[in-house]
């Protein structure tokens, strides 16, 4: 790097970009950061579908975090660093106080989760949408204590750790959560549940 | 409750997340990283010239709201470098003037009164650097640390951020907002306290009046929060300019409107400004980084070079926030 008359964006900033080994070093980096997107993309995909509840959202999301992890990668040394940065990049911008999370829009009257009878082979994607839009109804950080805790199988000091809040909150959200949840979607309380 | 009473939910999340399409999102990653260096790079070219101008003309700069959102794309995350004096978009200006440590410095910088001290030679030692410095973790909720160069010592002042802070002039306490209050944190010891409710600032940070009594924040209109009492009092927001400014010694009881001219500026520094903070008392920190080293540069309020250092290891992926006293 030439000593700079413009401010320059400050990722590589160690390797010269002129540098033949400055090339080869950003080329394997590169090479890294693009393995890991093809890997990882589809995992990060399932969370934000959970979190957002709609394919375009969810991809946008995913965009955005996997774009924020291409920004750090040059500090992100190992792959399990990269995948909890974008991670939590994904959950800030979802439960953050100031930005208006983007979610799917659920129609009320469209919250029936008895719709489709009992044998009805297509129960089970009734009762995914119904799990679906009781998701969408909770709140930004609710739903991201929900996948936290029972689809990523985070402890609640690892969702406090990183969602940035406390203990205590992640608990409380929780059970507010799946009060809401037992409520919306009957079928997922369970006999263990009512004891 | 335990794992197995949810044992149904957690097979309902694993149906339900099964159902997403996959995607190839390199491009569309590698594009959009492009756009956030882009604007990273301008706004910190426009945010060094800014700095300057607000410290030429004595006032204290606030900040306008960052507006970048791309339409397709999530809100920016993370304004980090760009928000301590991050400023309406202007082209970016260029850093010229090398330094040159064999000869005095003179500053180019248009200014009034010429240093009667030019031929001060500038202390390359951080332990000489009077304040603290203040840094800040990239990220949606940075972590907050402060360098007291006397000893090297770095230490976390406030962890997890839930908004951008606000440093206090004299680095003792730092403002944020949390659950629609505005809180004032004390570096030293910790305690926090919740000053005002009802302020929910979105991407502006707090702004400090250079006495360091009363924050300066954005609620739908500009609004100033007295530390001591928690009141608030809302600005007029019928200005067309977007600039605020804390009049220099901090008495005028609101920030007044101006337009701030955009001077022509080089700085007597060296390497590839990534930071540039101002204190109300017209001293400058630039932060710079080469090849091999990032350092920095204390300008004084007479325009010329009181310092130059190395900025001990491990500090160099966070973000200048503040230089306090």
């Amino acid at each position: 790097m030439s000593d700079g008359t413009v401010v320059e964006p400050r990722r590589y900033a160690h390797v010269s970009p002129h540098s033949p080994i400055g090339h080869l070093r950003m080329d394997a980096r590169e090479a890294d950061y693009a393995l890991f997107v093809r890997t990882r993309t589809h995992a990060l995909l399932r969370s934000a579908y959970l979190l957002t509840g709609d394919q375009h959202l969810a991809e946008d999301l995913v965009q955005e975090a996997l774009a924020r992890t291409h920004r750090a990668w040059a500090r992100l040394e190992r792959a399990e660093n990269a995948e909890a940065y974008a991670r939590k990049v994904m959950y800030h911008a979802q439960v953050s106080l100031w930005r208006r999370p983007k979610v799917a829009e659920v129609l009320p009257g469209e919250l029936d989760p008895s719709a489709g009878g009992f044998d009805d082979p297509t129960e089970a994607a009734v009762q995914r949408l119904a799990l679906q839009r009781a998701l969408l109804t909770l709140s930004a950080k609710q739903r991201a204590v929900i996948v936290l805790r029972y689809f990523e199988d985070h402890t609640e000091a690892e969702a406090a750790q990183l969602l940035g809040v406390s203990i205590s909150t992640v608990k409380t959200q929780t059970g507010r959560a799946l009060d809401k949840l037992r409520t919306l979607v009957p079928e997922h309380r369970s006999p263990a549940d009512d004891l | 409750m335990t794992s197995e009473q949810h044992g149904d939910l957690r097979e309902s999340l694993h149906e339900l997340a099964g159902t997403v399409e996959p995607a190839d999102l390199y491009d569309r990653a590698i594009r959009r990283s492009r756009r956030i260096a882009r604007r990273e790079a301008t706004v910190g070219g426009t945010a060094a010239v800014l700095a300057l101008a607000a410290l030429t003309s004595g006032l204290w700069w606030l900040p306008a709201r960052v507006t970048d959102a791309p339409s397709g794309a999530l809100p920016a995350l993370s304004p980090g470098p760009a928000q301590p004096t991050s400023g309406p978009a202007k082209e970016s200006h260029a850093y010229a003037s090398p330094y040159h440590p064999t000869r005095s410095v003179a500053s180019p910088r248009p200014s009034p009164s010429r240093s009667r001290d030019a031929r001060r030679i500038p202390s390359s030692a951080l332990a000489d650097l009077p304040g603290h410095v203040f840094y800040e973790r990239p990220g949606d909720n940075p972590d907050v640390l402060r360098l007291s160069p006397g000893d090297r010592t770095v230490e976390t002042v406030l962890s997890d951020a839930p908004s951008p802070v606000g440093v206090s002039p004299d680095g003792d306490k730092i403002a944020y907002t949390d659950d629609g209050a505005l809180v004032v944190r004390d570096t030293e010891d910790g305690r926090a306290e919740r000053v005002a409710d009802g302020v929910t600032t979105t991407d502006q940070p707090p702004v400090w009046s250079p006495t360091g009594d009363r924050v300066l924040v954005d609620l739908d209109t500009p609004a100033v929060v007295d530390v001591g009492s928690g009141a608030i009092t809302r600005l007029p927001d019928d200005l067309e300019t977007k600039s605020l400014h804390w009049s220099a010694n901090g008495s005028t009881p609101e920030p007044t409107m101006t337009r701030t001219p955009a001077p022509q500026a080089t700085l007597p520094v060296r390497g590839t400004v990534i930071g540039e903070v101002a204190t109300p008392d017209g001293e400058l920190l630039i932060r710079t980084v080469t090849a091999d080293r990032t350092r920095l540069w204390l300008i004084g309020a007479d325009n010329t070079l009181v310092l130059a250092a190395d900025e001990p290891p491990g500090l160099r992926d966070l973000n200048l926030l503040a230089y306090t006293r």
